[in-house]
């Protein structure tokens, strides 16, 4: 009884969720039409340019703030962000420098001792016959086929 | 009005309720904790790297594979792993796994000192570098090129400025060409009011979280609609593995560098130059008639970034004759990753590939 009780009273709740998704497409239309419009983009054009000064002036305070505080402020942190990803860019580098060495010395090896496997992988695959003409239109989709044009 | 066994007995279920979603809880985060580290797990190596690009190669899976190697071009505006987001849902797992030799070039996050990269950075020198680099470790000539949105449009790019027969196949997935039917970022563009050079003059790269903002203004209720689905599926652990593996791919957006930003806004956006062949590479006229490679491109019917009327048309611009475009069921990701992409996308591109990389 009383989770019946418990259930009713979540349904609404359920409900709402479900009508919201659903309508979720014609609400967000009818916002990305407003944003569309000429007279939106005006005012938001005029607020971006503000905002966009504001937060170079807040930033520079704040900035001056922190360091005041002997604190790291965002852009400090960036920097940080940014070395980091000098770093990385380095190992990527040494990675992919230590790969082509790699392969050097492989096909070098395999010159020199012509009786090793070569360890490449033959490139003379074919589409199988009976594949081609089933993959071409692919596996049949759980909820109906595709729109070809 | 309830006795006194009627409250114990509340109290029980209260407490057990709050145990249970305690516990489920807790197990949860362990199960997200685990998602979390698994994208991008598909075995490969990089062969090559300058500055924030790298290029991965995909350990071939088969004794036997096509001939063509096959490398595929990610937007600059997002993740690589969306191709490889999670083992068994991964397009470039996939692709290793139907016999093809995968390659990817994942463009990075742009620093502050990448503020100065332009198109002819990305299609005149990485791209052609990452190629010839493709070229020495597979030992063939040519390659198929795959290139999903904006990678779609870097891919063309070269393809219509590489050498004869230096790409034997292209295939795009939500290529956008003609940008009239992109309304939102087309008014924008056009709009007096809105100045990309201030903007790239006072930030240097256009922030993740504003490029997130930007795609977000096209269906701004989605994300809220998406998590009110999770709460009606919240007892589907996959469901909810995949929505969290689908928010956490959405919220990782990434910077674009400046000087693209504003190439891509003025020129291709504003101009639509890219449908007019006047976009240039290193001063090259960026010419779409001469691409006569076999060509693919695969729209998604619901995809609301790069809507139909912004992709179709683009057979009628290049000058392939075997050429082909499909529209499948879903969306600008769902088309490419997750359940559905399984059935319709991959299937699809495996066998056009197939006929074409011998």
């Amino acid at each position: 009884m009383s989770d019946d009780r418990s259930e009713r009273l979540l349904e609404p709740m359920r409900m709402w969720r479900e009508w919201y998704q659903k309508s979720e497409k014609q609400w967000s239309e009818m916002l990305t039409d407003i944003m569309a419009d000429e007279k939106f983009g005006k005012s938001f054009g005029h607020l971006f340019q503000e905002w966009l000064h504001a937060q170079h002036m807040i930033s520079e305070l704040i900035g001056q703030q922190l360091a005041t505080l002997n604190m790291p402020s965002r852009a400090d942190m960036l920097d940080v962000r940014d070395r980091l990803g000098e770093v990385d860019d380095g190992l990527g580098q040494l990675t992919a420098e230590i790969a082509q060495l790699r392969r050097m010395l492989t096909t070098k090896s395999v010159v020199e001792a012509p009786a090793q496997p070569r360890p490449a992988v033959k490139r003379t695959r074919k589409p199988a016959k009976s594949e081609a003409p089933q993959s071409e239109t692919g596996q049949s989709a759980p909820d109906g086929g595709d729109v070809k044009h | 009005m309830p006795g006194t066994d009627g409250y114990s007995k509340q109290e029980a279920r209260i407490r057990e309720a709050i145990e249970r979603v305690v516990s489920r809880n807790i197990a949860g985060l362990k199960t997200l904790e685990d998602i979390a580290m698994d994208f991008g797990a598909t075995p490969k190596e990089v062969i090559y790297s300058r500055a924030t690009t790298r290029l991965y190669h995909y350990t071939p899976t088969c004794e036997e594979v096509y001939r063509v190697p096959v490398v595929v071009v990610m937007s600059l505006v997002s993740r690589y792993y969306i191709l490889d987001l999670a083992p068994g849902q991964s397009l470039v797992e996939y692709l290793t796994n139907q016999g093809f030799d995968v390659y990817l070039i994942d463009w990075g996050i742009p620093r502050a000192e990448h503020r100065h990269l332009t198109l002819d950075h990305y299609v005149g020198e990485v791209l052609p570098e990452c190629l010839e680099r493709v070229q020495e470790e597979s030992g063939e000539p040519d390659v198929a090129l795959v290139g999903y949105c904006l990678g779609g449009v870097l891919s063309m790019m070269h393809a219509a400025l590489a050498q004869p027969d230096q790409v034997k196949a292209l295939a795009c997935f939500t290529t956008p060409v003609d940008t009239n039917g992109m309304r939102l970022y087309k008014a924008w563009a056009e709009s007096e009011n809105f100045d990309i050079d201030a903007l790239v003059d006072k930030l240097g790269n256009i922030p993740g979280q504003m490029m997130d903002a930007v795609l977000q203004a096209l269906r701004p209720l989605q994300k809220t609609a998406n998590r009110m689905g999770l709460l009606n599926h919240v007892e589907d652990d996959q469901f909810v593995e995949a929505h969290y593996r689908f928010e956490r791919w959405a919220s990782d957006q990434i910077p674009m560098a400046g000087e693209t930003a504003k190439q891509l806004f003025k020129d291709f956006l504003r101009d639509n130059k890219f449908l007019k062949n006047q976009m240039e590479i290193k001063g090259q006229r960026v010419d779409l008639t001469s691409i006569k490679v076999p060509f693919l491109h695969i729209a998604a019917q619901h995809d609301h970034i790069v809507p139909a009327a912004a992709s179709r048309g683009v057979l009628g611009l290049i000058g392939s004759e075997d050429k082909e475009e499909v529209v499948l069921k879903g969306g600008h990701v769902s088309l490419v990753a997750g359940g559905n992409a399984v059935y319709r996308l991959w299937p699809k591109l495996a066998a056009w590939l197939s006929k074409r990389c011998t």
